[in-house]
């Protein structure tokens, strides 16, 4: 290739990774660079091919130089701080993935899997694989985008004077809270999401296991399943990254128990939200508790309510209880921190 | 033995790499184009590569540390830089710290 040619290429193939307002200023500098080098290379002499290829040999790759022009851009895919918070999440979210996929392949084989123990232990392996496969996949994407777009995720602050506190005991939340939450999310999302055909199988009939839930009122309603998921994967991540009680963490519960009570709500008040086969099975056991009739003490309940099985009744009632003591437990523990 | 070469060699990187602001920043008192800086300090036994010296130049300026202009009025156009005010200040805070480290460092080392 003739000199000015590979001159030219060399320079586009610098300035092509810098922004479009340097481009061409950068890249008469380097041509100015590599006449100057050239002409003091060939002693006022014509200089040859070879030694164009030496002057840009010494210059370096092209990408190796951009990278000098600028020295923001990220030449990694996952770069400090974030990696080491990429690592932790990772270690956390497969072996959460490991556990759901295994409980969920089980739970599946026990259903009714058609096969030899071989083929049924290598279709477990198999799922825990692809579940993690998946997982490191998202986990790997998400912080990549987080790093490249410098979305700060070391929420100590750089300066000193706007270090925070040292938590007291009582504002602090523990590691080990946050990962046994982040377990029944996904508990939540493989039983629900993953295998709502499967569900929480409770009895058992002449053929296989019957779930307590109608499967197809769980498929219906699975993307409301996926955003209180994803509510709670938000509110476990700033807990996560913070450790503290803080204003975030209570609105993130707060979004996280609105979310859980109206997704537990539409799903209840659906009717046949049991498993019409359970409650079948169930009748003669006992039919105050999930058949889906008026109960009298309960008349002066809005009819979704006073229509629902005492069952789901009970959980709703427990569920609101729980989120109550959430929310004011949390609440108070932010106002604590807020005024310290 | 490799090794040891090669820890030498990051030590003296990372040595070097703080300096080779300050030498830039103050070769650029006068009007002074790329290559003319390399060969400058090339013979003022600082060799620095090109592909280290325009970036940074280049760098400085986006920092307001350097102006630079095109000189076109010869048939090689060339970028001259130039320290600004603000680049002036810095290099004598930069220059004093300098002086006092040498100092400090030179006296505890005892080889």
């Amino acid at each position: 290739m003739e000199s000015k040619e590979l001159i030219k290429r060399y320079i586009y193939a610098v300035t092509k990774h810098l922004p479009e307002s340097k481009r061409q200023d950068v890249g008469q500098e380097l041509q100015s660079l590599i006449e100057e080098t050239l002409a003091e290379r060939s002693q006022g002499g014509q200089p040859t091919d070879a030694d164009t290829k030496a002057v840009l040999m010494e210059l370096g790759r092209p990408a190796e130089l951009a990278l000098k022009y600028d020295p923001h851009a990220k030449d990694a895919l996952i770069g400090q701080p974030h990696f080491s918070v990429y690592l932790r999440v990772l270690k956390i979210v497969l072996l959460a993935v490991t556990l759901g996929m295994t409980i969920a392949s089980l739970l599946e084989g026990f259903i009714g899997f058609e096969g030899n123990v071989f083929q049924f232990f290598g279709s477990v392996i198999g799922n825990i694989w692809q579940g993690l496969l998946g997982a490191f996949a998202w986990v790997t994407v998400i912080f990549a985008i987080l790093y490249q777009k410098d979305v700060k995720l070391d929420f100590a602050a750089d300066d000193l004077d706007d270090l925070p506190a040292v938590p007291e005991k009582r504002q602090e939340i523990e590691l080990s809270d946050t990962i046994v939450s982040f377990i029944f999310t996904i508990l939540f999302l493989v039983l629900f999401v993953v295998v709502p055909q499967v569900n929480i199988p409770l009895a058992w009939k002449g053929s296989g296991l019957i779930s307590i839930f109608n499967p197809e009122v769980l498929i219906g309603l699975r993307w409301l399943f996926i955003a209180a998921a994803i509510a709670a994967v938000l509110n476990l991540s700033i807990r996560f990254l913070t450790r503290r009680h803080s204003l975030p963490v209570f609105l993130a519960t707060t979004l996280e128990n609105i979310l859980h009570v109206v997704v537990l709500f539409t799903w209840f008040s659906t009717p046949n939200a049991l498993n019409p086969a359970f409650v079948e099975l169930m009748d003669d056991f006992a039919p105050f508790l999930f058949a889906p009739a008026v109960w009298a003490p309960l008349q002066w309940l809005p009819a979704a309510l006073s229509r629902m099985p005492l069952l789901l009744l009970i959980i709703i009632g427990g569920v609101l209880l729980g989120s109550l003591i959430d929310l004011i437990e949390t609440g108070v523990k932010a106002f604590r921190a807020q005024k310290a | 033995m490799n090794e040891l070469n090669d820890i030498y060699a990051n030590f003296v990187v990372e040595l070097r790499r703080g300096v080779t602001n300050l030498v830039v920043l103050n070769q650029c008192q006068q009007p002074a184009y790329g290559y003319q800086l390399v060969k400058e300090l090339a013979d003022s036994g600082i060799p620095l590569e090109a592909n280290t010296v325009y970036p940074l130049l280049r760098r400085l300026e986006d920092q307001g540390l350097l102006r630079s202009d095109w000189d076109t009025s010869t048939d090689k156009p060339r970028k001259y830089y130039q320290i600004t005010e603000t680049g002036r200040q810095l290099l004598a805070q930069i220059t004093t710290y300098w002086r006092e480290s040498v100092k400090n460092i030179e006296s505890i080392l005892e080889v």
